[in-house]
């Protein structure tokens, strides 16, 4: 066998072991095998030297040639090696991208304050600010500026919870009126939520609720623009443009006083069992600010005219959300709460 | 109020009903319902039946067998077993197949006997809720017509619901005049049929409060024949109206009440003593009334006396002693005007409310008195016979309500309307109301009818016409305002920021009751007065709560027994502090609330279910701090406060001030409350998350942190915020942060030591730091902590 052919031999045989070479490991064996210090084709470079001169151009180009050859095939296969061994590590830490997430929970903002929230930020486009007023008021704020006074029939519609004589739970948030009117000039356009309590528990009632006051007074303020805020608001807050009456009542801190009821959200007017089949549901009182009131609060009655509407928060996050019963509210299950 | 609608064509014609209840409704005088005057509705076969005769039924004693006429040839036999059945009596036969509000009649053989039929009771015929005996029918009933048709059932009665300043709308005759109104007419009152005296027969009234009674109308009555029944027509009517017929002379009161509004009474003359003083009643006075119930007055309560004592509580109820009877020989009837404020509130206080205080609360006609006795004298002479005495009429002039004319300018309707209205509108509608309306250059002088209590300036004016004209009718408008400036820094943190943040960390919001229950209060926060209510609706919700807890964890102890494990709940709130001075200075303030128990984690397949403690619920708090973005702010004392368990409790304060308090609930009041599980809870003064430090640039530092590691052991006793304000104190400005990273006891441990591991990074601005200068810095701490306390290096 010539030089040449050995050579080649050498090249075939190491082709063979490339590929056979299963892991890294092996195929680092093989180069070793070739290519190391004593390797097969290191062995035929040394054996350069000792070649007649003639025959060690030749061979040792022969020999190169193979060398980078194995090189370069044991380069692939280590390529390829790698990309097997990288598709078996991802294979083995590939996951089930539907086992849920990893994480705490997340609580809830309680519906009134939700619905609450919702109704500053409408009243807040239309310039009303937010304000607050005490709970535990007096008999003055609380009825007396009112045009409520001792006696009156109306007090009967306020089932009051007393602290002593004088000092009560506010039974409505319309004491704020007065009190902000007395610290402010007009114009005024607030609003004031909060808790208000009756004694009275019932299906219907609950002996604490919320309220939320509005009140505007300016020179010119008619019952136009009451009648014009009301409607915006309630298309707003149900995102639906349901009628809306204003019916006649009567509040004794307002003159002329309506009631507000809108077209059934439920049954579209037809009639059903949440409008009592009147295709009408309630949803606010509101009027003009007795000028009575207007004195308490030390604004000139002759000069400036008000407007001013209470409406019940559980009301409308009801009426919003479907809620069937008012004590969900104040239990504070947590299977209620979850679902806001 | 309930108003039968056929009565009210008295007035006016009511015209179109559905239409009617509507309009109603939009003036003011809400229709709550409609309803037919009866529950029966079987044209056919519930008819007038007269009794023939009666036997007793061979087989029960309490049974009679009736033969009942009902204007057929063959007549029917009937079982009854009422005890008023009787020959010659007029009632309501069921044939066989009636349909009657609450059963079917079927032929039935009672103890052997057939009954071809029912004779019914009131209850029977959906025209009571209860009743003794079968129903009565005047004699001269049209034997054979249909019970429906008789007492016309099927006629609508509204029932209105009214405002309290409406007190003229409590009759027929006031309905009427708001629906003429509505029709644009004016109701016009029935006219009278004065009644002649027969007798002489007077009593002296004296009128001595005349401000509370301006005016007294009374009349003796004789002969009257008390056993007649009273008309059935008088008896639907009084039905319709909510009311049960009584005797004829109350039935006639109430009549004339429901018909024009005048509450009426009604006393045995004989048993008068004297004469009738209108008087304010005595201290102490005590006067027991028609419904047995004796009462103790007031110097302030209005009564009507004879010459010796108290025999009725004006405007209220009359009194027992003087009450009439079937025996009583001589009435002597009361039609008066009690003054609004004599009345207001006094039933109330007695715990009462009448038919007749609910009116003259309210403001009766002052024009009326007389009337109404013409009208009770003549209806019950001639149902029942016998002679009245001349009218008496006391009056004091100068104490009546006087109704001063009013003006009312067109301009003072757009002023608060916002819309104008036709004048000949304007006019009109007060006219159909019943004012006297004249025209003047400045607008209209007008004058208040005698039944309106409700009307004093031109805005009560403003509104009559308003509401006649429709709310509705006016345009709405929405004005664009000038821009509303007003402070929102941006520094401000609204409550609603953080609740959303309790959201994120995973608390739902609870919003409980401001009243608890004392004793649950006194075992969470024992020491101080809560504010107390008079009138609480139950003892457990009798004290303001001083404190969320209650209710929270009440809240909590609620969810457990529904098998909720893990609870997180916050509630931001006002508590409530009994004052210095008493109940007229109670202070609020807005607290934020945590509590919870259960896991860290949701149950879950990547975490361990750890239960919580109290570094849990700290860090929450901290986290939510952060929105003030000063959150290093916030320390933690140990504190001793009861109802947490010893050892586990801390006060929270920024800048030495307190602002609340955390820690584990006490295992004896988590026992007391119902609670199975450790709790933690948190409360603090939600005034202090509501503003914010602004962000503030310093430089961005550029050469490399070093970080070194320290492990320290101490005492049990030192806590962690003692040895870290002592390392930054040593270290200096190079030292950016310290985060303690491991807490570890035992093993080769002392007993009663620990040891804390702390990373330190070292930063400076000017350069990088050198081996050696850290070393020195590092060494320089140990040696200050040394100094201070007993601690030794760990390697």
């Amino acid at each position: 066998m010539s030089a040449e052919e050995s050579v080649q031999s050498i090249e075939n045989s190491a082709t063979e072991v490339i590929e056979h070479a299963d892991s890294l490991s092996d195929l680092e064996a093989v180069k070793v095998q070739y290519l190391g210090k004593n390797g097969i084709v290191t062995e035929q470079l040394k054996r350069i030297s000792s070649l007649p001169a003639e025959e060690r151009k030749s061979f040792g180009q022969a020999v190169n040639r193979i060398k980078t050859q194995i090189a370069e095939q044991i380069q692939a296969r280590h390529e390829c090696l790698e990309q097997v061994a990288l598709n078996q590590q991802f294979l083995d830490q590939s996951i089930d991208v539907t086992l849920p997430g990893r994480s705490g929970t997340i609580g809830s903002i309680h519906p009134i304050s939700r619905t609450l929230r919702r109704m500053e930020q409408i009243f807040d486009q239309l310039g009303f600010n937010t304000v607050e007023g005490p709970e535990i008021e007096n008999d003055y704020y609380n009825f007396e500026a009112l045009n409520i006074p001792a006696n009156h029939p109306a007090r009967a519609m306020h089932d009051t919870f007393y602290i002593s004589d004088h000092v009560l739970l506010r039974t409505h948030t319309s004491p704020v009126q007065v009190r902000f009117m007395k610290e402010h000039e007009p114009p005024i356009r607030i609003i004031a939520p909060g808790k208000v309590f009756r004694c009275d528990s019932d299906v219907t009632h609950t002996p604490m609720f919320h309220q939320l006051e509005g009140l505007s007074v300016d020179e010119g303020v008619t019952f136009a623009d009451l009648k014009g805020v009301i409607i915006h608001f309630i298309h707003e807050f149900f995102e639906a443009e349901p009628k809306v009456r204003f019916r006649s009542s009567y509040f004794p801190f307002t003159e002329p006083s309506a009631e507000v009821d809108m077209g059934c959200v439920f049954c579209g007017g037809k009639g059903c069992r949440i409008c009592r089949y009147t295709g009408w549901i309630e949803v606010l009182g509101c009027g003009m600010v007795h000028p009575e009131v207007l004195k308490h609060g030390k604004v000139d009655p002759d000069k400036y005219t008000g407007y001013a509407f209470g409406l019940g928060i559980e009301r409308f996050t009801m009426l919003r959300y479907g809620v069937s019963d008012l004590r969900y509210f104040f239990n504070s299950e947590l299977s209620f709460l979850r679902q806001f | 109020m309930r108003a039968c609608v056929s009565w009210l064509k008295q007035w006016v014609d009511p015209g179109n009903i559905e239409k009617l209840v509507e309009q109603l409704t939009l003036a003011g005088l809400e229709v709550a319902r409609v309803e037919p005057a009866g529950g029966l509705s079987d044209h056919a076969n519930v008819v007038i039946g007269r009794i023939i005769s009666c036997a007793r039924h061979p087989d029960a004693e309490r049974l009679q067998v009736c033969e009942v006429d009902i204007g057929r040839e063959d007549r029917l036999s009937i079982v009854c077993g009422a005890p008023n059945a009787r020959k010659g009596l007029v009632t309501a036969c069921a044939r066989v197949g009636a349909t009657l509000p609450n059963m079917q009649v079927e032929a039935a053989s009672i103890r052997g006997c057939e009954s071809q039929g029912m004779l019914c009771s009131a209850m029977e015929l959906g025209l009571d809720t209860s009743s003794e005996g079968i129903v009565e029918f005047d004699h001269d009933a049209p034997v054979g017509q249909s019970v429906v048709e008789y007492l016309k059932l099927s006629e609508p009665v509204m029932e209105l619901e009214l405002t309290p300043n409406r007190g003229d709308c409590l009759s027929m005759l006031g309905i009427a005049r708001e629906v003429a109104e509505i029709h644009g007419l004016t109701a016009q009152p029935s006219p009278v049929n004065p009644v002649v005296a027969g007798i002489e027969d007077i009593l002296s009234v004296d009128l001595v409060a005349t401000r509370e009674c301006p005016r007294y109308v009374g009349r003796v009555l004789k002969g009257v024949n008390y056993s007649r029944k009273t008309p059935d027509w008088i008896v639907e009517r009084l039905r319709r109206s909510g009311m049960r017929s009584i005797n004829l002379v109350v039935d006639v009161t109430n009549y004339v009440m429901h018909e024009i509004g005048q509450p009426m009474h009604a006393f045995d003359m004989n048993k008068i003593r004297g004469g009738v003083r209108i008087r304010m009643a005595t201290r102490d006075e005590k006067l027991r009334l028609l419904d047995g119930k004796e009462v103790r007055l007031g110097s302030d309560y209005l009564v009507i006396a004879d010459h010796e004592r108290a025999i009725a509580l004006a405007g209220i109820m009359g009194g027992a002693d003087t009450a009439i009877t079937d025996e009583s020989e001589t009435i002597f009837l009361e039609s008066a005007f009690f003054s609004p404020d004599a009345i207001r509130g006094k039933a109330r206080k007695l715990g009462m409310q009448t038919d007749a205080s609910y009116r003259f609360e309210r403001g009766v006609d002052t024009d009326i008195q007389i009337k109404a006795m013409e009208m009770a004298s003549d209806l019950i002479i001639s149902i029942a016979g016998g002679s009245a005495g001349p009218l008496m009429d006391v009056v004091s002039e100068e104490d009546l309500p006087r109704h001063d004319p009013i003006m009312l300018k067109p301009s003072d309707l757009e002023r608060v309307l916002g819309d104008s209205i036709n004048p000949s509108t304007t006019e009109s509608i007060l006219r159909n109301l019943g004012f006297v309306v004249e025209q003047t250059p400045e607008g209209w002088c007008t004058t208040t009818p005698s039944w309106r209590f409700d009307i004093q300036t031109s805005y009560d004016l403003v509104e009559e016409v308003g509401r006649c004209f429709g709310f509705n009718a006016i345009q709405p408008r929405v004005r664009t305002f000038l821009p509303n400036i007003h402070d929102r820094e941006e520094a401000s943190i609204s409550v609603h920021d953080v609740k959303l943040r309790m959201m994120a960390l995973g608390y739902h919001e609870a919003v409980t009751y401001s009243f608890v229950d004392p004793v649950v209060q006194d075992r969470l926060m024992p020491g101080g007065a809560a504010i107390r209510l008079k009138n609480p609706i139950a003892e457990n919700m009798s004290v303001m709560r001083k404190s969320l807890w209650p209710g929270l964890l009440e809240a909590v102890s609620n969810n457990l027994n529904r098998q909720e494990k893990r609870v997180r709940l916050f509630e931001v709130g006002t508590v409530f502090e009994a004052g210095q001075k008493g109940d007229e200075d109670c202070r609020e303030k807005r607290v934020l609330s945590m509590v919870v128990c259960g896991s860290v984690n949701p149950r879950q397949w990547a975490a361990e279910e750890t239960p919580v403690d109290f570094f849990d619920l700290k860090g929450d708090l901290i986290n939510a701090f952060t929105l003030t973005r000063d959150a290093s702010s916030l320390t933690f004392k140990s504190s001793d406060h009861p109802v947490f368990q010893p050892g586990q409790g801390a006060e929270i304060l920024i800048e030495g001030q307190s602002i609340g308090f955390i820690g584990k609930l006490h295992p004896a009041r988590a026992k007391q409350l119902g609670i199975d599980a450790d709790l933690f809870m948190l409360e603090v003064d939600m005034q202090h998350f509501l503003h914010a430090k602004l962000p503030q640039f310093i430089d961005v530092p550029r050469f490399p942190p070093v970080h070194r590691d320290l492990a320290l052991v101490v005492d049990e006793k030192v806590e962690v915020t003692f040895i870290e304000d002592k390392i930054r104190l040593s270290a200096g400005s190079l030292l950016k942060s310290v985060i303690l990273f491991d807490v570890f006891r035992g093993r080769n441990l002392d007993r009663n030591t620990k040891s804390m591991a702390f990373g330190l990074t070292f930063q400076s601005n000017l350069g990088n730091l050198t081996a050696h200068e850290i070393d020195d810095l590092v060494e320089n701490i140990i040696q200050d902590l040394k100094t201070r306390i007993n601690v030794e290096l760990r390697e």
